[in-house]
């Protein structure tokens, strides 16, 4: 026990000193994250409560299946995000942490450090998690009018449910890391983004979410009671936790001591059997990863993917620009890290352009022409929330990755101004091939009239142009660039005001479209022509959202670099 | 070369930098000595351009790096204590990076490239990504790369921590070299022994206050203590005499 203390010691000091010993802007930064966070608890059970009373007023006891089959669904997303999230964290924790060196060269006990891994990877890969679903079981246990036993149950389930994927999680890193090859140790992240991509997939396609979209799927009430009614699956011990506390949401019925024990049993299993996995092939993971980085690394002139882009970016630039774009794009394609991440931007094309595709074709059957121009009008904006999902995990982060080396850029002759437009230039081409992609085959699938293409093609230019803006300039106005910060992810403040401004920017261009497409749209259902007053506000209003968008980006990069240039 | 003028830099009421004057010409090399935290990072910092001084000047060439960065770090050269690179780059594209950024051509990054690559015995490791290299490697490959772009104006911060014996001597035959070639050079270091055998003058920097400045020669006189090891001379100018009362302790 002493040793776990002593482990832990350094994570406690940390913790003590920020709350005590922090500026005011950490204070002000604590605040604000907190606000938000309670903004999102009281918004999550304010619009919980008006579905599940929605629900409730169906036929028969629909509303009720359906609430608690919800419930269970989420927990399993829940199951397999965590599973995910303990597989990435153990790799970090157990084998490429900072502080390893430091214990593992101390007389500790093996026994400690497994669990005081286990137990760090547990909680930084789950308390997110944790927290976000807390208000949908709080407003469950509200909305069933539950007894105390239910909200005194509620956080020790929740917290044993979410051990065992972070149990899993930590057993399936000790055995990848002990049978893959050391010179591929690196490469593990790929297999764990594909191995994503196909759990994402298949759970996609076992939910088929565009059933919902399909009102004859809700005709037949007894193959939709019995579908309803077929439990998730018995065997995840997500189903176990549902199991444990649906009983005390005045439901009645179940077995949830049953269920308890199965989910304490299962969670002792997986740590007795990972502490036998770490004891027997720990080390030997250990010592891989440390030899990881032998291996060869691709020389861009030798590979068709690095020749292609080496030829087009010299055909376009020269000098400084071109020297710090190509380094870019080495160092982006060298971390192995980033690979994962694009694994899974994979698997939101391709289920995005699925659940379009998905929707039901026939529109004039059910559906009028107008419903299909706003899903069309909401879509640019829905591929403007994509990209800028994807920007906050790719762009947001590029100037801090420079990290301590960003000595180099300082002291030599690039202005700062050079080297943001090259950082935006690298990342606007691809967000902007992916939104065009998104936008212009999403638009095929919804076979809207060419004059919407345009306005979406053009919109998604714009867009994507002051989200990319918005990330550099954010990412280099909170910018670190110590050690410790290179190759971490996000933190939560910058990536929350990121996304706030950048779903504002948002939000006010579709805004500001919305009077010329309906305009259009209405020329084009009455076939009559548009006055010269119409047209006049039509082109205001667009000009309007070029205006804004160029604001944002030239606002951005500004303060990105006055704040790159104040350095000290 | 480099000519600072009344250099101020303060943090809040401590004055890290407190009015100091230099000029450094070219074919000199001079060393910048000083205890710990008394002013010699902050001073390079502000030379580089990586701090803004709270008053004073500071030209390079004729550049003002405050108000010309540009230019004057085009003639600039910097090698830091800790050679931290971008550790995803093999060798040789930290190199091609160099020479993009400072617009080297082709030509150049070929032949004074590959040249320093050999001088600093980096040749066969070309191909090798940064993040294997060791702490002396790593500095061998950042002196590669200022040698290639051969800059009239190189500043050092302690350029010899975690170099071989035989990495160090390739670096002070360089910099004798460079030095007879008309560099002007810049260089804080903490082994006096070096500072003397090397620099042609020397500046001894404590509490932010430029104390002593000449040839060694002329800081032994500075001191009173002519004939003197230049250890001695460093602590009797900076007041750290007391260090060889706690010595004599110890061996007690």
């Amino acid at each position: 026990m002493n040793e776990l203390i002593s482990i832990f010691s350094p994570q406690w000091w940390t913790f003590k000193n920020r709350l005590f010993r922090s500026s005011w802007t950490a204070y002000i930064k604590t605040a604000i994250i907190l606000l938000l966070g309670a903004g999102f608890w009281a918004s999550a059970l304010h619009y919980l409560t008006i579905l599940l009373t929605k629900l409730q007023g169906m036929e028969s006891n629909v509303g009720n299946i359906i609430a608690l089959k919800g419930l269970s669904l989420l927990m399993m997303l829940v199951f397999f995000l965590l599973i995910f999230s303990s597989l990435l964290a153990s790799i970090n924790n157990f084998y490429l942490s900072h502080d390893l060196p430091v214990i593992l060269s101390s007389p500790v006990s093996w026994g400690s450090v497994y669990l005081s891994k286990w137990l760090e990877t547990a909680v930084k890969s789950s308390w997110m998690i944790v927290l976000a679903v807390m208000p949908v079981f709080i407003a469950f246990g509200l909305f069933y009018k539950s007894s105390a036993v239910y909200y005194f149950l509620l956080l020790p389930v929740l917290l044993a449910f979410v051990l065992v994927p972070a149990g899993i999680g930590v057993f399936i890193s000790i055995f990848l890391m002990a049978v893959v090859p050391a010179k591929r140790a690196k490469n593990i992240f790929i297999i764990l983004g594909l191995v994503t991509l196909i759990l994402l997939f298949l759970l996609f396609r076992f939910l088929r979410p565009e059933r919902l979209a399909n009102p004859e799927w809700f005709a037949n009430m007894t193959i939709f009671l019995s579908e309803m009614k077929m439990s998730v699956s018995i065997f995840l011990p997500s189903m176990w936790a549902t199991e444990i506390l649906t009983p005390f949401l005045n439901t009645g019925g179940g077995s949830p001591i049953f269920f308890a024990l199965l989910l304490m049993f299962t969670l002792g299993v997986l740590i007795i059997f990972g502490s036998w996995l770490f004891n027997a092939f720990y080390y030997k993971g250990l010592v891989k990863a440390q030899q990881a980085h032998s291996s060869k690394p691709f020389i861009m002139e030798e590979q068709f993917l690095g020749k292609l882009f080496s030829r087009i970016i010299s055909f376009f630039l020269r000098g400084s620009r071109k020297a710090l774009i190509v380094k870019d794009f080495i160092s982006f394609f060298r971390n192995i890290g980033q690979w994962s991440q694009m694994l899974l931007l994979f698997a939101i094309i391709i289920i995005y352009l699925f659940s379009i595709k998905a929707l039901p074709v026939e529109w004039g059957t059910f559906l009028s022409i107008r419903l299909r121009y706003i899903i069309s009008f909401l879509n640019i904006g829905l591929v403007g929330f994509v990209i800028t999902a994807v920007a906050s995990r790719l762009v947001l982060p590029s100037i801090d990755n420079e990290g301590p080396a960003f000595w180099i850029i300082r002291v030599s002759p690039v202005s700062m101004k050079k080297f943001l437009w090259s950082k935006f230039l690298i990342a606007f081409f691809p967000l902007l091939a992916l939104a065009q992609i998104l936008i212009i085959i999403s638009n095929i699938f919804l076979g809207v009239k060419i004059w919407f293409m345009f306005l979406g093609i053009i919109t998604c230019f714009l867009l994507v142009a002051s989200i990319t803006g918005l990330a550099i300039g954010i990412g280099a106005y909170s910018a670190s660039f110590s050690e410790a910060r290179t190759g971490k992810e996000q933190s939560g403040f910058k990536g929350t005001v990121y996304m706030l401004l950048a779903f504002a920017v948002i939000a006010v261009t579709i805004a500001l479209e919305f009077t010329p497409v309906s305009g259009m749209f209405l020329k084009e259902i009455s076939n009559a022509a548009l006055t010269l007053k119409s047209w006049i506000i039509i082109s205001l209003f667009l000009l309007a959202v070029i205006v804004l968008n160029f604001f944002v980006i030239w606002m951005a990069m500004r303060t990105g670099r006055k704040k790159l240039l104040a350095l000290q | 070369m480099i000519v600072i003028d009344h250099l101020v830099k303060r943090y809040n009421d401590y004055a890290a930098v407190n009015d100091i004057s230099l000029e450094i010409k070219a074919g000199e090399i001079f060393g910048f000595l000083g205890p710990n935290g008394a002013g010699k990072t902050s001073t390079i910092k502000m030379i580089m351009g990586l701090m803004k001084p709270t008053s004073g000047t500071i030209t390079i060439d004729g550049h003002d790096i405050q108000k010309d960065p540009v230019s004057a770090k085009k003639v600039l050269g910097y090698v830091p204590d800790r050679p931290i690179l971008y550790e995803k780059l093999t060798a040789w594209e930290y190199m091609k990076f160099i020479a993009g950024l400072y617009g080297l051509d082709n030509k150049e990054l070929q032949d004074r490239g590959m040249k320093y690559l050999g001088i600093f015995e980096l040749s066969e490791w070309i191909n090798e990504l940064v993040e294997n290299f060791s702490h002396g490697m790593k500095q061998r490959l950042n002196l590669s790369a200022v040698f290639m772009r051969n800059p009239s104006v190189l500043v050092l911060d302690e350029p010899l921590i975690g170099l071989d014996p035989r990495g160090a001597r390739l670096f002070k035959e360089m910099l004798h070299a460079s030095r007879n070639a008309g560099m002007c050079i810049f260089m804080s270091t903490h082994i006096l022994e070096i500072a003397e055998q090397l620099c042609d003058r020397l500046a001894i920097i404590h509490k932010g206050n430029v104390i002593a400045d000449g040839t060694s020669d002329e800081l032994r006189k500075q001191a009173a203590l002519s004939g003197s090891g230049f250890e001695q001379v460093f602590l009797r100018l900076t007041g750290g005499e007391e260090v060889v009362n706690i010595v004599k302790e110890l061996e007690t």
